[in-house]
């Protein structure tokens, strides 16, 4: 696990996982649109509009193009970890969610061995710390573990699955984390753009307020 | 080494989580339990204080000696 691998790779890890992420991103937001436009939160899909499905495939090439193995265990994971929680769904391919996320968690696992468990393991890190930084804000919503678990119960095993992905690829890891707080902000950045624009195009009257 | 201590500091924080949950969820039952039996206590002492049944709010009777607390003719 400790060998001495070389600067480049650890860059275009970086890169990967970033740009994995972003991917990750927006196919959350593209699939929680609808809830978050009757809750009224904030959803990427405001900005980009019909551009989500190219700059993801764009996002998702590069990420490729930097390592595919780091970008496509993320990916399956994410996609693994999506679908878990919907058990009386069915999904487009027929399927049960959990069964989806079975065959793709089998799939990654038999073609990316430890890489698909490591970032299995980051990707309900950071699923659980997200759902514990909700919490306050849904509180009674059965999906977040927070509530189903407990705060502290939450938070401490978040740590334990960051630190089982540090054991097995610890670039990974810190990588993951660092990418999901840069993410944010780019959002952030990029929601507040858009709503000053849009406050601004509305004060000029060039978009109807209906 | 590292990932000796990594994997100790997963098996330690892995205990406490076990410990942590399994206490929390006894306690909450515990509690339930030991609230459920003080409650018959604490609304006999809040009636006697302030003379009002803390389940329906109707006074005592002040009028006739009853047995009963709560006012018959009512």
């Amino acid at each position: 696990m400790w060998l001495i691998i070389s600067n480049a790779y650890i860059i275009k890890k970086i890169l990967s996982v970033f740009f994995t992420g972003m991917v990750i991103k927006i196919m959350d937001d593209y699939l929680d649109q609808d809830i978050d436009f009757l809750q009224k939160d904030q959803n990427l899909f405001t900005v980009i509009e019909y551009g989500g499905l190219p700059y993801a495939l764009i996002l998702l090439s590069l990420a490729f193009v930097f390592d595919p193995v780091t970008s496509l265990s993320l990916f399956l994971g994410s996609f693994a970890l999506g679908m878990a929680g919907d058990l009386t769904v069915k999904m487009p391919s027929g399927l049960y969610g959990y069964q989806e996320s079975i065959i793709v968690t089998a799939l990654g696992l038999l073609f990316l061995k430890i890489n698909m468990a490591s970032s299995i393991f980051i990707m309900i890190s950071i699923q659980l710390w997200d759902d514990y930084k909700d919490s306050d804000k849904d509180m009674i919503n059965s999906k977040n573990w927070a509530f189903l678990l407990g705060k502290v119960e939450c938070v401490l095993l978040t740590v334990i699955f960051f630190l089982l992905t540090f054991y097995l690829d610890y670039v990974k890891a810190i990588s993951s984390i660092i990418s999901m707080k840069v993410i944010e902000y780019i959002i952030k950045l990029l929601l507040t753009k858009h709503k000053k624009a849009h406050e601004f195009l509305n004060s000029e009257g060039k978009i109807s307020n209906a | 080494m590292h990932s000796i201590m990594i994997l100790l500091i997963i098996a330690v924080i892995t205990i406490f989580l076990l410990g942590y949950a399994l206490g929390r969820r006894a306690g909450k039952k515990e509690g339930v339990t030991e609230g459920m039996s003080l409650v018959p206590l604490e609304w006999r002492k809040e009636m006697f204080e302030t003379s009002i049944c803390p389940l329906c709010t109707q006074e005592l009777n002040i009028r006739t000696n009853y047995d009963n607390i709560h006012n018959r003719e009512l």
